[in-house]
């Protein structure tokens, strides 16, 4: 018995403190569907930083016009986030997207459960509608199918908010480190961080090594699975239903990821063929699959860090894209498309309720 | 399967419920088959390697008890040698003794279709553990002190014992054997104790190691680090490797005691150490008593002359970095560590008169840190040419904004070092005061208090500041 008394008097305060896990109520995003109401644009690009951290947006709707070209990216988002910008926000302007872009990197289809608490759960639920629940409950129950310590750490997390805690705390802890080391030099701690920042940049490191920390270990590390493990669990088949139901066609660009000194991202022969598999799937339904991971014009010395570009490259990363791309891109929207567009969408405004 | 896995606590749990309901022989047998699962949960195949090498040392440790004559002993004594060194060498080794063509090899052999990929999962991790732990016990039986073992499954349950298998305490037979030989009793304060043990080693590895070995990983991966980030880095390597082994340790000696098993100490505290050879009396002790006492001591040890002790030391020490790993930076790294035992050997000799006697012992133990430091930089660094270029750095040649640098990096592991500082601390506090009998000091229930109070302290550590990304356990390459 004396044994159990230890974790027991461990759990007592975390038992005091524990909240129930109450959600807050949807704020759904009015000022991003008016933005893309007030601009119809027949090309849509879904991501996170694999967008904006690669391309220059304004020259990419400046090559492209007369079209016009809306890039939706928050960093670290995956594919719950995307789907739901489809959903309930590309698919619901008038004129509608013909071309829906959507930036991943690896298994970000399959790898569900990923970015989905903290700030990231606020975009999700801020791109929620009434019904859109179902979809966060099965990234959940995802994220908790994997097993392993991951699915403690997300219960645990859920009744306890122990990863902003963890975030808060280790910010602190690195300011504190920075406050003390600033109190001996000439830099203080802002300038100083910057310089650490720099001391481990891109540039800085030996031929091969990769970046410790940010995007590369965030994405995926140590997931590994087949394609035909899980397809039905994923969000792709709700990608193609409400796509399709919208007249879009979607484009799932895989990004090349940072290669080593040879300027070849060495790819698993697991994740090759997952990525066959996905292509496969995804064109025999009428959509589109790019890997630009063999790109050999994508090189080392593009990269500012991790799978981020540096910004004097993202002009030519994105011709680059468009030469890639180009053919898929459709016709721009014609005045009747666009006035009989701003008609239907009146009418959906009157008809529909307002999202809870 | 690794210590700071789910699937262990989960294997550990039901195993621990069922094992307290046998009796002690079907403890044993539940042990024997919990370690073999437990060893073959990711790769069932490196179960033959062990059973077959375990095999060979029962066999030839009963024929030398019951040969003879001393020719037949020696040449059991040889078997046992051969089969277990020419294990380690070939699946440790191979590619280091043929120059990097292990591949080639391999095809030459018949095995075209395997790649490097393949040749390098077939390194079995705890090989090196387990064979040294066999060869220890055969040679203790050639020297008749301790009987062999009569029953296999014993015998096989002594060589893979699950808590201490993958990376040690390489436990000796004197010590495991005899305990897996008698009815263990359930002692709900000893299993208090280990709780507290198995939870200072999560802390110690998901808190201080991981977060260190970020740092550590960081400027390891620079190319050319400035002098105060570069030695920022390999003190965060030096927290990172005792941390972690030293976790590995306590999670396998606290995981042993609740299922009634004492196996030895392997860190008392090393980097308190005020001599190198005072280093090595504390850093992974049953590695450096196996190297005394099956290597240094049967090579003449300290008793012939000058010379022959010089390069008894020297080769002993080569051999312990060769151990560590198929790699010329362990043998740099234990090259080092012999050359600095000589040198202590010598100042050993120097007059009493030069060597200050009051307030000596702290800028001692900073200058063996300092020692140890330099070391775990051969040991850390793989690349001879960058490890070359490391230790010609000259702290004048940098500015005071890469000071800067370094020192926030040297506090950031400190913060998460401390919780060493402290334990030692504690634990000197406890020693000063007699507390062989802890529980003593703390009448009534102060002591479960104490206990409890120490076990909710880590564990909301644990859950707070443990590194989202951790690795596995450095020893388990070795």
């Amino acid at each position: 018995m004396g044994v159990c008394v230890g974790p027991l008097m461990a759990s007592l305060p975390l038992a005091i403190w524990q909240r129930s896990p109450q959600e807050d109520p949807l704020e759904f995003d009015q000022e991003l569907r008016r933005r893309l109401r007030a601009k119809p644009a027949e090309v849509t690009l879904l991501g996170n930083s694999m967008i904006h951290g690669r391309m220059d947006p304004l020259y990419l709707a400046e090559r492209l016009q007369p079209l016009t070209t809306q890039p939706i990216s928050v960093g670290a988002t995956r594919s719950l986030q995307w789907f739901l910008w489809l959903k309930n926000q590309v698919t619901q302007c008038r004129p509608c997207s013909k071309l829906v872009f959507i930036f991943y990197r690896d298994y970000d289809f399959h790898n569900l459960g990923r970015s989905i608490s903290d700030r990231l759960l606020r975009f999700i639920r801020q791109t929620m509608v009434s019904g859109d629940e179902t979809f966060l409950r099965r990234a959940r129950g995802h994220e908790k199918s994997q097993g392993g310590i991951d699915s403690v750490r997300a219960w645990v997390d859920q009744h306890y908010k122990t990863i902003a805690l963890k975030d808060h705390l280790s910010k602190k802890l690195s300011d504190n480190a920075y406050d003390a080391a600033s109190l001996l030099g000439p830099l203080d701690d802002r300038p100083l961080k910057t310089h650490v920042e720099a001391v481990f940049g891109l540039q800085n490191l030996r031929a091969g090594a990769q970046p410790i920390a940010g995007e590369d270990t965030e994405s995926d590390e140590g997931f590994r699975t087949l394609f035909n493990d899980l397809p039905a669990e994923t969000l792709l088949p709700d990608f193609i239903r409400v796509a399709d139901a919208a007249g879009i066609k979607l484009v799932f660009y895989h990004v090349k990821r940072r290669p080593d000194a040879s300027n070849v991202r060495k790819v698993a022969s697991q994740l090759a063929g997952y990525t066959a598999a996905l292509k496969a799937w995804v064109e025999t339904r009428g959509h589109y699959h790019f890997n630009e991971t063999d790109d050999p014009t994508i090189t080392l010395d593009m990269y500012q860090d991790a799978d981020h570009l540096k910004t004097s490259v993202a002009r030519a990363y994105t011709d680059s894209f468009i030469a890639r791309v180009g053919h898929l891109f459709p016709k721009p929207f014609t005045p009747a498309e666009i006035e009989a567009g701003r008609k239907e969408m009146k009418a959906l405004d009157r008809a529909a309720n307002p999202p809870r | 399967m690794i210590f700071h896995s789910y699937d262990y606590l989960v294997f550990f749990v039901l195993l621990l419920g069922a094992y307290w309901c046998l009796p002690w022989r079907g403890q044993n047998i539940l042990l024997l088959v919990a370690s073999y699962f437990f060893y073959g949960y990711l790769h069932p195949w490196f179960l033959i390697l062990l059973t077959g090498t375990a095999l060979i040392d029962f066999f030839t440790s009963n024929r030398i008890a019951t040969a003879v004559t001393q020719e037949k002993k020696r040449f059991y004594l040889g078997l046992t040698l051969v089969a277990n060194l020419g294990v380690l060498s070939t699946f440790k080794y191979l590619d280091f003794f043929t120059g990097g063509h292990a591949l080639q090899v391999m095809h030459w052999l018949g095995f075209t279709n395997m790649t490097a990929e393949d040749v390098a999962r077939l390194l079995p991790v705890g090989l090196s553990f387990y064979t040294f732990q066999s060869i220890a016990y055969v040679v203790d039986v050639y020297r008749g002190d301790i009987p062999p073992q009569r029953k296999l499954g014993q015998f096989l349950l002594f060589v893979s014992f699950f808590p201490q298998l993958v990376a040690g305490p390489i436990q000796r037979a004197s010590l495991l054997a005899s305990q897996l030989g008698k009815p263990r009793i359930f002692d709900a304060r000893i299993a208090r104790s280990a709780v507290v043990l198995i939870l200072w080693g999560y802390l110690k590895k998901l808190v201080v190691a991981d977060n260190a070995a970020l740092v550590c990983n960081k400027v390891f991966s620079l190319s050319d680090p400035s002098f105060p980030v570069l030695w920022a880095g390999v003190f965060a390597f030096s927290i990172q490797i005792f941390a972690d082994f030293s976790a590995y340790t306590d999670i396998a000696r606290g995981s042993a005691r609740l299922l009634g098993f004492e196996l030895a100490v392997n860190f008392n505290h090393p980097y308190l150490a005020a001599s190198p050879p005072d280093f090595w009396r504390r850093w992974h002790i049953s590695l450096s008593t196996w190297f005394r006492d099956y290597v240094y001591i049967p090579l003449g040890g300290g008793r012939c002359s000058e010379r022959r002790v010089i390069a008894n030391i020297l080769l002993t020490f080569l051999l312990s970095g060769l151990w560590h790993g198929a790699s010329w930076n362990y043998v740099l790294w234990g090259a080092y560590h012999g050359f600095l035992l000589v040198l202590w050997r010598a100042w050993e000799k120097a007059p009493e008169a030069w060597r200050p006697q009051r307030f000596w012992r702290v800028p001692q133990v900073l200058l063996t840190f300092i020692l140890v430091n330099l070391g775990w930089l051969m040991f850390r660094e793989t690349d001879l040419p960058q490890l070359m270029r490391d230790l010609t750095k000259s702290p004048f040649a940098t500015s005071r904004v890469d000071w800067q640098a370094g020192l926030y990096l040297l506090t950031l592991v400190l913060t998460y070092a401390w919780p060493l500082a402290l334990h030692a601390a504690v634990n000197r506090w406890l020693a000063d005061r007699h507390a062989a009998a802890q529980a003593e000091h703390f009448p009534g229930n102060k002591w479960l208090a104490l206990q409890s109070a120490t076990a909710a302290l880590l564990f909301i550590a644990i859950v707070l500041l443990g590194c989202a990304t951790s690795a596995d356990f450095i020893y388990f390459q070795f």
